[in-house]
């Protein structure tokens, strides 16, 4: 059964908007025990004051047992497991009444969920009930639920009674989503530069032999392996310990201007995807990572981390409530991580195009298109990064593909 | 589908059929209803189950929701015809609650499934004048009230134990709206009826050419106007030129005689009743068609067919149904002319007057004066004499003309059918709490008449009785009690001498006798002591259904009663017979009060009638009357506990409210210390245990004070709170102990598991008491 409209009866939209509105199993039910009132007392039927007598009983019994059923309750809610963008999830609502209650739903207020609420049904509930809520993440951010609302039709359904319930105040994280970029933007930098220059801006060698890889595009020919290629069949470069000097520098953008669009498909929401799938490649190769935002929040990634929860938990909590002006900001991490050989920054097309301190440093300017996260229902084809001199600038739109960026 | 579903269904199922049921209940009877009930829900539970697979868009079924649809209105069309709108309407909306059950895909159509199954109902006890249709109630609406509950249960996410209402907790809730319903309905007062839109109409109509045509010529009498015509009536002055000329079995059929003269002159053998009763053999000897049709009516009524004692008297049916507000005598015959033995009128002519849509108006009522507006539905057939409640004002009788004689009574062109309904307005007035009515046209003095020979010890006894009596009213009243005191009632005795009053044999020897004689020896006391008076037979509607609420009028309750013309303010209503209750003035408006009055009524019937049976029909109608009787009884049981012992009940009520406050301020202080009692001597008993024994006693007394522990709160949390609540305590080292018990998988050292912390704690707490955990916690946590 399903509880929409009045199946193939269509009624006028007035009539429709006006019973939708005002019509209920409450309302219908006290109209009609008026209306047997009103023909048993007309006509002195006292068989139909009998009927009445029931419905009133049905209607007391209605407004009075939700109260009891809402008495002396507590709840508590706990939050188990990782909380991340685009999974599922689960909060444990507990509910706890010194004698048992029946048919009790909790609602519980999620702004980060899809839907924004969800109902914990109980239909029995003693000292420690335990209900399952499974929920959709929409929104990456920090939240603190305070308070619920629990709600009774017990045991009818006839006539609801909410009340709200403090508890103890609950934090969820919910991380921005994993995005798994299938290339890091190094690799095309070094097809038209010279990596090696990059890589040994530092005077000394080339450090110790690591290990061998798959050749790719931009690696040094000085570098290949020939005798393993040959017994390879395939080209095979020579990995150093040197490349754990190289340094990736990603300054996030948190100015208000910054942020184009609506809940999770904004721009800073995008650029907060982006720099977590940055950190995660780059700790994947071997390059420590050196996040920045504003003026008080710095972060550093070793190289090979094993965990990156730290990183996204911060990502997690950044808001977009900067107040210094994002060059500045640039110019500042810039001072503080001088040997980084990467910097990446992130802005709109209404913002200037921040400098690198370094001439030696690469920078990958990420330019997200402000007017298609103001309508992200248009679709363009996302641009590949076009070259100016140290500068790689990509120019990000609301439906670009995170994960094929640097290919 | 899911489990809740398929009880709903159900639920639904019985519900619908147990409205079909009852409705049939009240148009047929019981049998056909079981049969309806049956076939109903066989029916119900096929549709549901058939459509379980079915979906709004592919619903292979909804042919046959088409086709009852179209049956219903087949059905609707022909009945408007032969029955009334609100029974084809019925029929038509049943066809559509059961075409509704093929398309059940919404909760919304469910509703409206049971909305329709009320209104039902709701005909159904609008038609009914049974009684027994309050229990069809009681199992209609626990069973809705249990498909509103699935109905919303089905609505929510299934629970994970997949158990969502427990059969125990059903029945409580089940239970408790019952009692509920009952209450109510046993305190409820009951206004009286609006009438708001006029008077139901009757299925009965009386036309005849001949009155229409004498009509004509008084079409504009009405009021005082009818009441002067009245008065010029010619009267009889002999009872037994009266006994030759206005003989009721032979004047009374209006269809043979095209000039028929006033009915039931004289009094037959003995009251109403037993007019119907000794109807019968003439009739049988007679040939009389008519007669015949009322004695084949009446034949339960005959009561001398069953005076030989081999054959005892079973049965004291119902002849009609009275709405009023308060309990009524109706009026048939009014007698004022006693030969010694037998009562005739003195009213030999009578008037024919039109009735149209507004009814006949005999009387403008003064402003101020009282109406008493009342329906009549007849159950039986009876004479052509309208019973009706003096003084009529206004009558709305479905004829298109009446007769009225000198006394006001009202007579219709031919015996009253059954099925016939009428309403009326009366004006009764209330003096010292007796009954009076008023016909300001009439001439007091002809009520003196007394018989040629009467016995001297007559007059004496009324004027020995009456000595002390300062007025009429109350040597009127001094004499009916008299009656009603020392004399007794005797069924036996219509048998015996019918239609004949041995009036000094009853007053001096027998002492006891049936109404006609109580009636009679009053009138004619009063008549010795100068005061006006007149013998008047009808029906007494006093006894109301408490179910139903209608005044119902049995066989035994045609009646005779006097009226005495008393102080010049009118005439009184008297009533010397015992047996029956004194006119009540007002309805009861409680049901508890009515329920109890019908009992004692019923009880006082069932112990004048013969009880034994001889027919298997008797037998049944017998257990029926009984089972009827026993239920009614038990209801009456609340008179015991609402009304009788009020006083006790108010008191038990009012020691348990304060009890149970003083239970709550005592109960905390008792738990708290049967919590560290119970710990202590849990904890000695069990070393190992004690750190939880101790730590779910503290939770316990936390919990009592208002502050539970919360749920998902770590114990290093809980620790923590406990410090700022109860002051230094080793937090680390309780969270320690109690980690090391609970999580460590090494053995663990003696000390490790030292449960002295926590022991502390809780005698602390013990010793603050109820009000100082109360503090403490409200210290820490202000909106605890």
């Amino acid at each position: 059964m399903s509880n929409s409209g009045l199946g193939t009866l269509e009624l006028p939209p007035p009539v429709a908007l006006f019973l939708a509105r005002h019509c209920n199993l409450h309302r219908v039910l006290l109209a009609l025990t008026l209306a047997l009132f009103f023909i048993a007392w007309n006509r002195g039927l006292a068989l139909l004051y009998g009927l009445f007598s029931f419905l009133l009983a049905l209607l007391l019994l209605s407004y009075g047992l939700p109260l009891l059923q809402l008495r002396q309750l507590r709840v508590g809610l706990r939050a188990q497991g990782e909380f991340r963008v685009g999974q599922n999830a689960t909060i444990e609502c507990q509910l706890w009444a010194p004698s048992p209650r029946h048919h009790l739903s909790v609602r519980v207020a999620l702004p980060f969920a899809e839907g924004g609420v969800t109902n914990a049904f109980f239909a029995e509930a003693h000292t420690a009930s335990i209900q399952r809520l499974n929920l959709a993440c929409e929104l990456r951010g920090c939240f603190t639920l305070r308070e619920v609302e629990v709600e009774s039709r017990y045991p009818f359904g006839i006539f609801t009674y909410r009340r709200k319930i403090a508890i103890t105040p609950l934090e969820v994280l919910v991380l921005p989503a994993i995005v798994l970029l299938s290339c890091s933007p190094q690799g095309q930098v070094g097809d038209d530069n010279s990596l090696g220059a990059l890589l040994t801006h530092r005077t000394g060698g080339q450090g110790e032999f690591a290990s061998i890889r798959d050749y790719r595009a931009g690696d040094e020919l000085r570098h290949i392996h020939w005798t393993a290629s040959a017994r390879a069949g395939a080209l095979v470069v020579k990995e150093y310990e040197h490349r754990n000097h190289a340094q990736l520098l990603v300054v996030v953008n948190t100015r208000p201007e910054f942020n184009v669009g609506e809940g999770n498909n904004a721009s800073f929401e995008l650029a907060i995807r982006l720099v977590g799938a940055l950190v995660a490649r780059a700790t994947q190769e071997g390059i420590p990572s050196y996040l920045a935002a504003d003026d008080n929040w710095q972060l550093a990634v070793p190289a090979y981390a094993g965990d990156l929860y730290p990183v996204y938990e911060l990502l997690a909590r950044l808001r977009c409530e900067g107040r210094r002006p994002y060059t500045d900001s640039v110019g500042e991490a810039c001072l503080r991580h001088p040997h980084a050989h990467m910097l990446v920054t992130l802005r709109t097309e209404h913002e200037p195009i921040p400098s690198p301190i370094s001439t030696r440093c690469t920078h990958v300017d990420l330019l997200l298109d402000s007017k298609s996260f103001r309508f992200p229902a248009q679709i363009e084809p996302t641009n590949r990064g076009l070259r100016d001199g140290q500068r790689l600038t990509y120019r990000l739109r609301a439906n670009t593909q995170l994960e094929d960026l640097f290919q | 589908m899911r489990p809740t579903q398929v009880v709903l269904l159900m639920y639904y199922s019985l519900t619908l059929s147990f409205a079909v049921a009852a409705t049939i209940f009240a148009y047929v009877n019981f049998a056909w209803s079981v049969v309806a009930l049956l076939l109903t829900f066989g029916f119900s539970s096929w549709s549901l189950a058939a459509i379980r697979h079915a979906t709004e868009e592919h619903n292979p079924y909804l042919v046959w929701s088409e086709k009852i649809a179209l049956l219903g209105i087949m059905i609707f069309v022909p009945l408007i015809f032969i029955s009334n709108i609100l029974t084809a309407l019925l029929a038509l909306i049943f066809c559509a609650v059961f075409a509704l059950n093929f398309q059940l895909f919404d909760f919304r159509r469910l509703y409206i499934g049971l909305a329709a199954s009320l209104m039902g109902i709701c005909v159904g006890a609008a038609h009914t004048k049974s009684g027994a249709y309050f229990w069809y109630f009681y199992c209609y609406m626990p069973l809705a009230a249990l498909v509103l509950a699935y109905a919303h249960l089905s609505q929510q996410a299934p629970p994970p134990s997949g158990r969502w209402w427990r059969g125990g907790q059903q029945l409580g809730v089940i239970g408790l709206l019952v009692v509920s319903a009952s209450t109510i309905y046993l305190v409820l007062p009951r206004l009286p009826a609006g009438n708001l839109g006029g008077h139901p109409g009757s299925g009965v109509f009386y036309r005849e050419k001949a009155w229409e045509n004498q009509a004509e010529q008084h079409s504009n009498l009405e009021g005082e106007a009818l009441a002067r015509a009245l008065d010029q009536l010619p009267t009889t002055d002999s009872p037994e030129s009266s006994e030759q000329r206005d003989d009721p079995l032979q004047t009374k059929d209006p269809f043979k005689n095209p000039e028929p003269a006033p009915e039931a002159a004289v009094l037959p053998e003995s009251t109403a009743a037993e007019e119907t009763t000794q109807g019968t053999s003439h009739d049988q000897q007679e040939g009389d068609e008519n007669r015949q049709t009322i004695a084949s009516d009446a034949k339960e009524l005959d009561l001398s067919r069953h005076s030989d004692k081999a054959t005892p008297l079973v049965g004291n049916p119902i002849i009609a149904y009275v709405t009023a507000t308060q309990p009524l005598y109706l009026r048939s015959h009014i007698y004022d002319i006693f030969d010694g033995q037998r009562w005739s009128s003195s009213s030999s002519a009578n008037l024919k007057v039109k009735v149209d849509r507004r009814g006949l108006l005999l009387s403008q009522p003064e402003p101020g004066t009282s109406l008493v507006s009342y329906d009549i539905e007849l159950a039986a057939r009876l004479p052509a004499a309208v019973p009706l409640a003096a003084v009529v004002s206004r009558l709305r009788f479905p004829a298109t003309a009446l007769s009225v004689d000198k006394f006001g009574q009202i007579s219709a062109p031919g015996p009253l059918s059954s099925g016939t309904r009428y309403s009326a307005e009366s004006v009764v007035s209330h003096i010292q709490g007796r009954v009076f009515s008023e016909l300001p046209w009439q001439a007091p003095g002809q009520y003196l008449q007394l018989p040629d020979e009467l016995d001297t010890r007559i007059a004496a006894l009324a004027a020995q009785l009456t000595s002390q009596a300062p007025t009429q009213l109350a040597a009127a009243i001094m004499l009916e009690q008299h009656l009603r005191n020392n004399y007794r009632y005797s069924f036996e005795s219509i048998f015996i001498s019918p239609g004949v009053t041995p009036l000094k044999e009853f007053l001096f020897e027998t002492k006891q006798g049936h109404c006609e004689y109580f009636a009679s020896a009053l009138a004619i006391l009063l008549r010795t002591q100068k005061i006006p008076a007149r013998l008047v037979t009808g029906y007494s509607a006093s006894q109301q259904n408490p179910l139903t609420g209608l005044y119902e009028i049995h066989a035994l309750d045609a009646h005779a009663w006097v009226e005495a013309y008393v102080d010049r303010l009118g005439w009184v209503q008297l009533e010397p017979t015992a047996y029956y209750q004194m006119p009540q003035t007002t309805a009861t408006p409680l049901s508890v009060e009515l329920i109890n009055r019908y009992v004692e009524q019923t009880l006082a019937t069932h112990g004048a009638l013969p009880s034994a049976a001889t027919t298997w029909e008797d037998t049944a109608f017998q257990l029926w009357q009984s089972s009827v009787l026993a239920i009614v009884t038990l209801l009456a049981l609340g008179k015991l506990f609402w009304l009788s012992t009020w006083l006790f009940w108010l008191l038990t009520a009012g020691l348990t409210v304060a009890g149970y406050f003083l239970w709550q301020k005592i109960k905390p202080e008792w738990q708290i210390k049967r919590l560290f009692r119970d710990a202590v001597n849990q904890a000695q008993a069990q070393p190992s245990q004690a750190m939880d024994i101790y730590l779910a006693a503290i939770e316990g007394i936390l919990a009592l004070a208002g502050q539970p522990r919360a749920p998902g709160l770590t114990i290093e949390q809980f620790t923590q709170q406990l410090r700022r609540q109860f002051g230094d305590l080793e937090t680390e080292r309780m969270s320690r102990h109690f980690n090391i018990k609970h999580y460590h998988q090494r053995p663990t050292l003696a000390v490790e598991l030292n449960s002295d912390d926590y022991a502390h704690l809780l005698g602390h707490i013990h010793k603050l008491g109820f009000k100082g955990v109360v503090q403490q916690v409200k210290i820490v946590n202000p909106t605890s």
